[in-house]
């Protein structure tokens, strides 16, 4: 993940410290640097979580502002996570190489191609934050 | 007795010749006058004194009696005949010829006399059977004496010098010619009858018998002298034996009788023999009573003959006329019956029993019994008529339905019968009874009942004609029209109130308005004139317009007056409409020719001579405007392998006497050029059966044999294609929509009959499949698409079908025809590629991800560039590793030993490394993971560690270990030996973070790294569900477990 550029505009992230936001990300290296991109405006990253049964467990337990999914975790898919975000109402971004499925879509608040940079996520974030409020 | 219908008088002219002939005239007039002469000197050898009158004059009867039987036309011949008599006899006597002149005169004059007023006043038709005729002879000899007398008188006293009172004179005068007219002249006529009508043998016999009686009883009583009261007798038994002819023979007997008397008594006076001689009665007493007496006699006998000759005359016609009577009845078939009103008798004749059948059943004896013969249904009205004919009428008619009879050959036949009658009533107007004539009239009903059924038939026959036909009334009203008529119209008439002009507007055959006195219709109406085969235009109310042709027909009634008019009216739509085809046609053909396409040609079979079109020539290759050619030109033309065909079977159809031949066949042009021909020829014959001419058209046909032939060829070709490509062709017809598919449908569907096709497509597809079908139109006519196919086996297929849609003119879907393709083998193939290419690709982007934040990571913890340029670099030569690996393993895993030995090997020199551990396929995830893992490890020992220096080793060996539960675990050991003494790095790196978390992170994995003094040691423990099972034939390692150091 590229770090954020400091010449381009920043999206208003004023909105987002303190949001409780999920990650679930098979891949350590880019849930890593999603944490570090996350924790640098100030969310309070939840996870990350790199399997279902984890990421169940925090939806379970944690107050969750959103979540953000990547579908392929490995040796399972998301969609378990997905219904269960979608039931509780928490709104949650998929983030996936992959293309998503038409129903995961429909339930999703936005999608977020890999590979992406600092500022497409927050972008992202923002406009489904902003949209809460 | 026989009924005289001839007329006496001109049977007399046959009988006695012409008298109008000069022959016949002379002869008349010499047999007259020999014939009175002999009378007038009978007639003068008896003279009344002393005035000289003759007695009894019988001449008179002699002319007169002529006269009247042979008519006007022997007038002149009688009365010259009396004169030349008269003067002859008279001057025989002692007469003078002064006198004489005078008598003949009278003598004629008195003949005609007598005739004329006999035949003016009482009839020509002179007849002794006749009361009329004889009392008018009568009439006419008094009134005919009387003034004959006048003259014979004056002739007495002016030239003979009588002594005798002019009275006395014109008396006897009168008397004698009288009783000579009236003894003489009906023997005359009689004889003149009897002649022309010779009675019958008896009556003859009978006759003459009489007449012989009679003559001896008149002798016998004349001759019986002086005994007065015998001549009392002697009258007294004349009438009986003269009232016997006049009553029972004919009046020509009678007449015969009364003169034989006259003549007895007149020879009795004449030459004084018997009791009218007593010279004791005065003569003058004696010629009195003698005439009177012979007049009262000979009258009487004449009018009793007359009588009795008229009654039976009366009877015969009476015969005559039930004979007659009966005639009419029996061919008439009539039955007569009479009913007494006051006794209720019945009475009928032998038809009216036949034709009530009273034959076979009781008589009916009265009214009440002969009504049980007549039909229930009409015995009421029957009666009633009775009933009002008897109360006010005088005569009735009217037909009823008599009972048939159970069984005979009229059984359960209708029979009818017409009764027409009269009522019989008394003077007091009080009805007596009735009388009536019937007539079996079951044949004219049953003819009326044909004749209406066939009227019925023949308006059926007018309803379902195809032309309209109606009628009118002298007014034009329509009185009657047919279906078609109404049809043509448009609506219905109002019979007897609309007009024919009514009912639609006429215009001529150009377009114009045709005035209602210049129509068909109308000149048939008001000229009587039938104007047929007229072309107009009917336009209905609509103002839709019909071409049609009117042939109206004047009625007329029995004097010839027009009384209405039936008019059939042809709708000419069709045949306007054929003759504008023809007319375009003609044009096409014309133009065909032109264009070279159609030709004709014309020739006698015994002629070489051949007469050609334009379009022959063309189709022929002949030189422009040849107009003739010859059979042998033809026949060098023709194709060699064509022309014995052509020629057998031309030959065969004038054998066959065939009016019609079609053949095709090759020409070969004078360029060489080849042309096909589709000819057509007519032939005609002479009426004694020889060929007469072949009359035929040429089309040039090449163009569509060529279609043809490429066609069929296209034909065969497409059924290789289907047969080996595995496709399917097929046509659905719009109007049956039915589904039409080649033979090579079978084997790729299965069985499948064309309406389960569209079930039999995959419900997921289906809806699209048919949208595509229902978005045809001419602007966008084809559709290709694929779709899953369920076989009736349960087999799942693809099918790809390219289809093109045919429209009419009106853009209607008339058909699609289409190929259909299996490609199911082609499908699953893409899907395979498909599925890999877009692994690869969510691969590469994940990749790409990790790269990216590898990167981001690598740059934050460097210290400087170089240093972040070698570390990223390796990392991702690390990763490109690993992927290489994947790759080549198809990512079915990576062993464990490759994976080490590769992160290893740019390190490794000759034992530095130490690799151990038993055969283990890591999944593809895990092996990314622990290569990341293993190039940390590589890379800080490299720096820092063990082979960082020539003495240090690493050793990695692993060992898989049953932890007691469902899945073993990997535990792999990583141990650095002999290097530089470790101590604990002061600033965590991104390496260490990787080591450490990586594998607990992604893999759910334990890592202990120990940063010990004699080198760094790393376990490794995996979930043994990130082995692979891929690698078959590489059994899992046998070797036990090594357990770690």
């Amino acid at each position: 993940m590229s770090s954020p550029d400091p010449r381009g505009s920043r999206p208003d992230t004023s909105a987002l410290k303190g949001a409780r936001v999920l990650v679930v990300e098979d891949a350590w290296h880019v849930a890593e640097a999603m944490k570090l991109v996350l924790e640098g405006v100030e969310i309070r990253v939840v996870g990350p979580a790199a399997n279902v049964a984890d990421a169940l467990r925090l939806i379970t337990s944690q107050q969750l502002d959103l979540a953000l999914v990547d579908i392929n975790l490995k040796q399972e898919t998301a969609s378990g996570i997905i219904d269960d975000l979608h039931a509780r109402g928490i709104p949650f971004i998929v983030v996936s190489g992959y293309a998503v499925p038409p129903v995961a879509m429909q339930k999703a608040a936005a999608f977020v191609q890999k590979p992406f940079s600092a500022k497409e996520l927050m972008v992202a974030i923002s406009r489904v934050i902003g949209r809460l409020h | 007795m026989q009924w005289h219908t001839s007329n006496g008088t001109l049977q007399c002219r046959r009988v006695l010749g012409e008298p109008t002939s000069w022959v016949g005239a002379v002869g008349l007039t010499v047999a007259v006058a020999v014939a009175y002469a002999l009378a007038a000197r009978l007639g003068l050898a008896l003279l009344t004194a002393p005035d000289g009158v003759a007695v009894f004059w019988p001449a008179a009867g002699i002319s007169a009696g002529i006269l009247i039987a042979l008519g006007p036309k022997a007038r002149l011949p009688v009365a010259a005949g009396v004169m030349v008599a008269t003067v002859a006899a008279n001057l025989l006597g002692d007469r003078n010829l002064a006198s004489t002149a005078i008598f003949a005169v009278c003598n004629a004059a008195e003949a005609v006399l007598i005739a004329e007023l006999t035949r003016r006043f009482f009839g020509s038709d002179f007849r002794l059977e006749s009361l009329r005729s004889v009392a008018g002879l009568l009439v006419a000899t008094a009134i005919a004496t009387s003034l004959s007398g006048i003259g014979g008188t004056a002739g007495f006293l002016l030239f003979q010098g009588s002594g005798g009172s002019p009275l006395t004179i014109w008396q006897h005068w009168v008397a004698s010619d009288a009783l000579g007219v009236v003894i003489v002249a009906p023997l005359v006529v009689g004889l003149v009858q009897t002649v022309n009508d010779p009675p019958s043998r008896h009556e003859a016999m009978e006759g003459g018998a009489t007449l012989v009686v009679l003559t001896l009883a008149s002798l016998l009583g004349l001759s019986s002298a002086g005994d007065y009261g015998l001549t009392i007798l002697f009258f007294a038994l004349l009438l009986p034996i003269l009232l016997w002819p006049a009553a029972h023979c004919r009046p020509a007997c009678a007449a015969a009788a009364v003169f034989i008397l006259g003549l007895v008594v007149i020879l009795s006076m004449t030459f004084n023999v018997g009791h009218l001689s007593d010279p004791d009665v005065p003569f003058g007493s004696r010629v009195r009573a003698v005439q009177a007496a012979l007049l009262a006699i000979s009258t009487c006998t004449l009018a009793i003959a007359a009588l009795f000759a008229e009654r039976r005359q009366k009877e015969a016609e009476l015969k005559d006329t039930n004979d007659r009577l009966q005639l009419a009845l029996d061919s008439a078939e009539l039955g007569v019956w009479s009913v007494d009103l006051e006794t209720g008798r019945f009475e009928n004749d032998a038809r009216d029993k036949r034709i009530h059948g009273h034959d076979e059943r009781a008589v009916p004896q009265t009214l009440s019994q002969a009504r049980s013969f007549v039909n229930p249904e009409d015995l009421p009205r029957l009666d009633a008529l009775f009933a009002s004919s008897g109360s006010t009428g005088s005569s009735y008619g009217t037909e009823y339905r008599i009972i048939s009879p159970a069984e005979g050959p009229d059984a359960k036949e209708e029979r009818w019968v017409a009764v027409e009658g009269v009522v019989v009533r008394a003077n007091d107007g009080r009805p007596l009874g009735l009388q009536g004539v019937t007539r079996d009239i079951t044949g004219i009903k049953q003819t009326q009942a044909r004749l209406q059924d066939s009227e019925r038939t023949f308006r059926e026959l007018l309803g379902a004609l195809p032309a309209a036909i109606y009628v009118t009334d002298a007014d034009g009203r329509i009185t009657y029209c047919n279906q078609s008529a109404i049809n043509l119209w448009g609506r219905s008439p109002r019979l007897g109130a609309d007009r024919w002009s009514d009912l639609a507007r006429f215009y001529y055959a150009d377009g114009t308005p045709a005035t209602l006195g210049d129509c068909p219709t109308e000149i048939a109406l008001r000229q009587g004139v039938s104007v047929h085969g007229r072309e107009s235009i009917l336009e209905r109310m609509d103002g839709t317009r019909v071409p049609i042709v009117p042939y109206p027909t004047p009625l007329r009634d029995a004097a010839g007056a027009v009384v209405g008019v039936v008019n059939m009216t042809v709708d000419i739509s069709d045949r306007k409409q054929a003759e504008q085809a023809l007319i375009e046609r003609n044009t096409q053909l014309t133009l065909a020719g032109k264009a070279g396409l159609v030709g004709t040609y014309a020739y006698e079979p015994d002629m070489e001579r051949v007469k050609i079109s334009e379009g022959y020539a063309v189709i022929h290759g002949l030189p422009e405007g040849t107009i003739e050619t010859t059979r042998s030109a033809w026949k060098a033309r023709v194709h060699p392998d064509d022309i014995a065909r052509m020629e057998e079977f031309r030959v065969k159809t004038f054998e066959d006497r065939g009016g019609e031949y079609n053949v095709e066949y090759r020409i070969l042009r004078p360029g060489g050029e080849l042309r096909w021909i589709e000819s057509r020829s007519f032939l005609t014959y002479t009426s004694d059966g020889r060929p007469h001419q072949v009359i035929g058209v040429n089309i040039d046909i090449t163009e569509r044999k060529q279609t043809e032939a490429l066609l069929n060829e296209s034909k065969v070709r497409l059924a290789d294609a289907l047969a080996a490509g595995q496709v399917i062709a097929f046509e659905w017809d719009a109007l049956t929509r039915r589904t039409q598919r080649s033979d090579s449908a079978h084997p790729i569907l299965g069985c499948v009959d064309g309406s389960r096709f569209l079930k039999q497509v995959h419900a997921d597809d289906r809806a699209h499949f048919k949208a595509q079908i229902r978005s045809l139109s001419p602007v966008n006519p084809s559709y290709a698409l694929s779709f899953r196919f369920v076989c009736p086996d349960g087999r799942q297929i693809w099918l790809e079908e390219t289809a093109k849609g045919e429209f009419d003119d009106q853009g209607k879907l008339l058909r699609v025809k289409g190929l259909t393709r299996d490609i199911t083998e082609r499908k699953e193939l893409e899907d395979h590629k498909n599925a890999l290419i877009s692994e690869l690709d969510h691969r590469v982007k994940n990749v790409l991800a990790v790269v990216s934040a590898v990167a981001s990571r690598t740059q934050e913890t460097s210290t400087s560039m170089d240093g972040f340029v070698v570390a990223l670099n390796g990392r991702i030569k690390s990763m490109a590793n690993t992927h290489e690996l994947l790759s080549y393993r198809r990512w079915r895993g990576i062993p464990l030993n490759e994976l080490v030995r590769r992160e290893l090997a740019p390190y490794a020199a000759a034992n530095n490394t130490q690799i151990d551990g038993p055969v283990v396929v890591l999944s593809a995830e895990a092996g990314q993971a622990l290569a990341m893992v293993f190039h940390e490890l590589a890379t800080n020992a490299a720096k820092f560690g063990a082979v960082s220096t020539r003495t240090g080793r690493v050793a990695v060996c692993w060992c898989r270990r049953p932890n007691g539960q469902a899945e073993d675990r990997l535990c792999i050991r990583w141990e650095e030996s002999g290097g530089p003494t470790v101590a604990e790095p002061i600033r965590l790196g991104y390496g260490t973070r990787v080591v450490r978390h990586m594998v607990p992170y992604e893999l759910g994995g334990t890592v202990d790294l120990v940063h010990a003094p004699e080198g760094v040691r790393c376990e490794i423990e995996l979930p043994g569900r990130w082995l692979s099972d891929e690698v078959a034939g590489d059994p899992p390692s046998s070797a036990s477990p090594r357990p770690g150091r």
